[in-house]
């Protein structure tokens, strides 16, 4: 029986574990040892005891970001506080491991928001940050690093190093969007929104193919403060290509009552844990009876509280144990406008012909410039979700072909098969941004799985 | 305004402490030896619940306790609740532990706890409210040979906080000490336990709402009490030879 000691004040070395991680993609497994420092004098002596180490936040990455073979994993969980904040210049400095939902919690009683969210509430502030991702309308809000004004990092060999657009630029500019490769982010200073409401009036409309979907698509995310376009591409009847583009706004309607909806309480999506036998039920034969019933079940008009529209996996974790325990592939790739003409015409007759179970089709439109190897450009984002399977490996060896031949991006922190060529191939910056790491950091201390096979 | 310190406030049951307590409205001095969680700490519990927090950085093995609470009192004002929570162990804590080791676990299980209380009592009674708090441990169910000195030290404190309760029994100053089962702190982390570990959330929730009662040796979570039993009833000739 170990002795429990409350408050405990170490002063031996911080505990050390070993743990089975796995990517919410089940494409991704590794033994690796790792600890959740809760004391900076214990996180420091972590990183500096570790020749291959990698942080980590909440461990939901789709592709093994933070975590590899041989490499440390370190939880940042523990550093989760506020650190300043200032209402009126809407500006607040966190350390990175506080989740999006927790802080969303917070500022909803200031009536302001973060920009730009990922979709589900536990990731951390420095997941978001070295992964740059996107949030509900990235054709007007961005990406992540939009609203990040400030960093601090650090690094064994350099120590801490305070960075900002104007203070160590090109430390700044390395780590967003760098996967977690030139350090640990320890804190952040954020732009804040104000949150005009605290419900948002969705409005549904259906479309009959893929580019009246597309077109929809673009068109609404001019106007809407979130929209996310749906297709139902896993029907074997006239269905197939259709689907539905949601529209979300801030109500106008939104009363103090629907604070109490803003609930920042973690739910558990956790795909390292055991325990439990995930079954394959995602096949050719359920997936058109769960689009029909998804389609079917999507009223025209309805109110929903601020969480559900950031948070939607909410409440549907169930989703990416439908893949079973050989998980599924997000296949995301970023078509370039002058590329849809070409998507049409050569890509869906492949995929409706397709023997394999889509699962998921999403649509996104964006607009932003090329930098690093992040996931934006001007164009439409054009997400799979296919079960690993071979049917999924043929459909997916032809969609790889395809991006690259016709100027798409995949996005690199969904997509368990993208190589580094392809990498290379897809994001022109992609070689350039590994000799600045290279440059920044000789001895490359910090990798994981996603940075040794994209051959970051 | 009420006041509580904390001691052992950066990590673990202290931090949840803080966090339960500032989220009641108590005022805060915090006493810890890292600076820099304190720091962090403090800013947050300010700006989450606009609450007056102080920070004592000090290694409590070494501080004169009657200096800490002159510091403690010029920083935050009266104290109204003391909750002394700091503690270490040693994996390694068995028959034939280092000197070093063996003199650390008492100074911070035992005697600086000890000492502590002893210089808050006067200022603790001098108030129209107080309570002591204490944190023990479920290794003082029964004696064993892992964990032996911490869990003497444990027992002694124990002790100490019964005999605290006897002497103001009946004054204004409240006095809990609690068994503490595991908890979900660096202590268990990555080990395999073979009784599920309490969050230190839900914990110090209970402390803070019992603040106002006397108690000692009550477990937390409380359904402790019931493997305390078993473990207590166990005959000798199978309890020597268990591995715990």
């Amino acid at each position: 029986m170990a002795s429990p000691t409350p408050g405990i004040m170490k002063r031996a070395h911080v505990t050390r574990a070993e743990k089975l991680f796995c990517s919410l993609d089940r494409q991704t497994r590794s033994k690796a040892a790792f600890a959740q420092p809760d004391r900076y004098r214990n996180l420091f002596e972590v990183l500096q005891n570790q020749q291959r180490v990698i942080a980590a936040g909440a461990g939901l990455s789709y592709v093994g970001a933070s975590f590899g073979s041989d490499v440390f994993s370190v939880s940042m969980r523990k550093f989760d506080r506020i650190l300043a904040f200032s209402p009126d210049a809407r500006t607040i400095e966190v350390e990175a491991g506080i989740s999006v939902g927790a802080l969303t919690g917070f500022l909803a009683g200031h009536r302001l928001m973060l920009p730009v969210q990922p979709g589900y509430p536990t990731i951390t502030v420095g997941g978001c940050i070295a992964a740059n991702v996107h949030g509900k309308n990235p054709m007007c809000d961005g990406l992540f690093s939009s609203c990040v004004t400030g960093m601090t990092i650090y690094h064994p060999d350099r120590g801490e190093v305070r960075c900002s657009p104007v203070e160590n630029p090109e430390i700044f500019d390395l780590t967003l969007g760098g996967l977690g490769l030139t350090g640990v982010i320890l804190s952040a200073t954020l732009a804040l929104n104000t949150l005009p409401a605290l419900a948002l009036d969705v409005v549904t409309t259906r479309f009959g193919s893929l580019r009246e979907g597309f077109a929809l698509v673009v068109s609404e995310s001019e106007k809407a403060d979130s929209v996310l376009g749906w297709l139902n591409l896993g029907s074997r009847t006239g269905s197939w290509g259709t689907g539905l583009v949601s529209s979300y706004n801030f109500s106008r309607e939104g009363t103090a009552a629907d604070i109490a909806k803003v609930n920042p309480d973690a739910p558990t999506l956790d795909p390292s844990a055991s325990g439990w036998r995930r079954w394959p039920l995602m096949g050719k034969r359920t997936v058109p009876v769960i689009n029909w019933a998804y389609a079917r079940g999507q009223e025209r008009r309805r109110t929903v509280p601020l969480t559900t529209a950031l948070y939607p996996s909410v409440g549907k974790e169930f989703y990416y144990d439908l893949y079973g325990e050989r998980g599924f592939f997000e296949f995301q790739s970023l078509v370039p406008t002058a590329a849809i003409d070409c998507l049409l015409a050569e890509a869906e007759p492949k995929l409706r012909e397709a023997d394999a179970a889509i699962g998921l089709a999403t649509i996104k439109a964006f607009r932003g410039a090329d930098r690093h190897i992040d996931f934006n450009g001007e164009g439409i984002s054009f997400t799979l979700d296919l079960p690993a399977s071979a049917a999924s490996s043929r459909v997916l060896d032809y969609l790889e072909d395809w991006a690259s031949s016709n100027g798409a991006k995949i996005n690199p922190i969904k997509y368990s098969r993208l190589t580094g060529a392809m990498l290379r191939r897809q994001f022109p910056q992609a070689e350039r941004f590994r000799e600045q790491l290279s440059k920044y950091d000789p001895s490359r201390r910090f990798r994981s799985a996603l940075s040794e096979r994209l051959e970051l | 305004m009420t006041t509580a310190c904390i001691i052992g406030a950066s990590a673990g049951l202290g931090l949840a402490l803080a966090r339960s307590l500032a989220a009641k409205g108590y005022d805060l001095c915090l006493i810890a030896r890292d600076a820099r969680d304190l720091d962090a700490i403090a800013n947050d519990l300010r700006i989450r619940h606009r609450v007056q927090v102080q920070i004592v950085a000090i290694d409590v093995c070494r501080a004169d306790p009657s200096e800490l609470v002159k510091t403690c009192c010029a920083l935050s004002g009266p104290i109204d609740h003391l909750l002394v929570v700091a503690g270490i162990s040693q994996k390694n804590d068995a028959p034939g532990l280092s000197d070093a080791e063996l003199v650390s676990i008492l100074e911070v299980n035992l005697v600086a706890p000890v000492r502590i209380v002893n210089a808050f009592i006067p200022h603790l009674l001098s108030r129209p409210f107080a309570s002591i708090t204490g944190a023990g441990s479920v290794a003082s169910i029964r004696a064993r040979r892992n964990n032996i000195h911490y869990a003497t030290a444990k027992t002694a404190t124990e002790f100490y906080f019964a005999g605290l309760r006897h002497a103001f029994s009946g004054s204004n100053c409240w006095i809990q000490f609690y068994r503490l089962g595991y908890l979900e702190t660096q202590m268990t982390f990555g080990q395999k336990l073979i009784l599920p570990a309490a969050k230190p959330e839900c914990v110090a929730e209970d402390i803070v709402a019992n603040l106002g009662i006397d108690t000692v040796g009550t477990y937390l979570p409380r359904w402790w009490v019931l493997p305390a039993l078993l473990l207590r009833c166990l005959p000798w000739a199978i309890y020597r030879r268990l591995d715990l």
